[in-house]
C-alpha cells in the first residue's frame, strides 16, 4: 500500500514539473525536434546519473544488476542520438522541460544520497519506476507524434522500446524490494 | 604423414568435392545446410520460434541501439554481448528443443525446435 502511495505522489510531483507556473513556461506540447532531442538525451544521462549512485551505494544484487543495465541502454541509446545529431549537424536545445527535469533530478540523487541500504534500494527501485513510466508516456504521448524529422521519431521510437523493457523490468525490481524490506 | 598417404587423402577429398558437385543440382536447398537469420529488433527475437534441421546454422543479428545478447537457458551457447550491428552463429549440432533468452533483457525469449536429420543421412 505505502508503495503505490508513495508511487502514486511521485507520478503527481512529474506531473507538476511540467505545469508551468506562469502561462509563459514551456510546456512538453511547445518544444521542437532540437528541444525534443535535449529532453530525451537529458532523461537517458539523469538515469545513468541515477544508476551511478545506485552501484556506488546498494549492496543489492537486483539493483545492481538493473543498474549495469540502465548504464549499458541508456549509453547505449545516447551514443546514437549523438551519432544522428553529428551526422544531421544540428545542435540539441536547452529548455524549460529539460531544465525542470535536471532540477527534480538533482533533488531525487539529494534523497538517494541520504539514505541506505534498504531504504536506499526502495527509493531507487520507485524511482526508476516512476521516471520510466513517466518518460515513457511522454515520448508516446507527445515527443514522438510531435518529432518532425524521420530520424529522430525513428530514434524516440527505439527509444521508447528500451525505456518499455526498463519499466518492465522496474517493475518487477520494486515487487522483489518490497517483498525483501517485509 | 607421408605424401603417398596425403596424396590419398587429397585425391579423396577432391573427388568427394567433384562428386559432390556434380551431383547436387544448384538449387538443391534441401540438402544443405540452411542458414536461418533471427533479426533482433526492438526487443524481440524474430522469429521468436524457429525450426530447423541438424547440421543448419542459426545466425542473430542485432539491429537494436543497445547490446543483447543470445543465450541458451541449458548453457548451450552465449553469444555474450551483442552490439548494434554484431552478429552470432551457432550450428545446430543438437536434438529437440532449446529456449534462449537475453542475459540483459530475460523477458526477451526464442526456442529453436530441431525436427528431422541432418542433410545426407
Ligand atoms: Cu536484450
Amino acid at each position: 500500500m505505502r508503495r503505490h502511495t508513495l508511487f502514486a505522489a511521485a507520478l503527481m510531483s512529474a506531473a507538476l514539473v511540467f505545469m508551468p507556473p506562469s502561462g509563459q513556461a514551456q510546456s512538453p506540447e511547445d518544444l521542437n525536434d532540437l528541444e525534443i532531442a535535449h529532453v530525451a538525451y537529458s532523461a537517458g544521462a539523469l538515469d545513468i546519473r541515477y544508476a551511478h549512485l545506485a552501484l556506488a551505494i546498494s549492496e543489492n544484487p537486483k539493483i545492481r544488476e538493473f543498474a549495469a543495465l540502465m548504464l549499458r541502454d541508456h549509453g547505449a541509446v545516447n551514443d546514437a542520438a549523438v551519432a544522428l545529431i553529428t551526422r544531421l549537424n544540428v545542435t540539441p536545445k536547452d529548455n524549460e522541460v529539460s531544465q525542470s527535469l535536471v532540477a527534480q533530478a538533482a533533488g531525487i540523487r539529494s534523497r538517494l544520497r541520504a539514505a541506505e541500504g534498504a531504504e536506499f534500494d526502495r527509493i531507487y527501485a520507485e524511482n526508476e519506476l516512476s521516471y520510466h513510466q513517466f518518460v515513457n508516456g511522454a515520448l508516446a504521448g507527445i515527443f514522438i507524434p510531435n518529432a518532425q524529422n524521420a530520424e529522430l521519431k525513428a530514434l524516440l521510437e527505439d527509444a521508447l522500446a528500451t525505456f518499455k523493457a526498463h519499466e518492465h523490468h522496474a517493475e518487477a525490481m520494486v515487487e522483489a524490494v518490497s517483498m525483501a524490506g517485509e | 604423414m607421408t605424401f603417398a598417404r596425403g596424396f590419398a587423402v587429397l585425391a579423396a577429398a577432391v573427388s568427394a568435392a567433384g562428386a559432390a558437385w556434380l551431383t547436387a543440382p544448384a538449387e538443391a536447398g534441401d540438402s544443405e545446410p540452411e542458414v536461418h537469420r533471427i533479426e533482433i529488433r526492438r526487443f524481440a527475437f524474430i522469429p521468436a520460434q524457429l525450426e530447423v534441421r541438424p547440421g543448419d546454422i542459426i545466425e542473430w543479428v542485432n539491429n537494436d541501439a543497445v547490446p543483447h545478447t543470445s543465450t541458451a537457458e541449458d548453457g548451450a551457447w552465449d553469444s555474450e554481448e551483442l552490439s548494434r550491428g554484431a552478429s552470432y552463429r551457432v550450428t545446430v549440432d543438437w536434438q529437440g528443443s532449446r529456449d534462449y533468452i537475453c542475459a540483459y533483457h530475460p523477458h526477451m525469449t526464442g526456442r529453436i525446435d530441431v525436427v528431422g536429420v541432418a542433410p545426407g543421412e
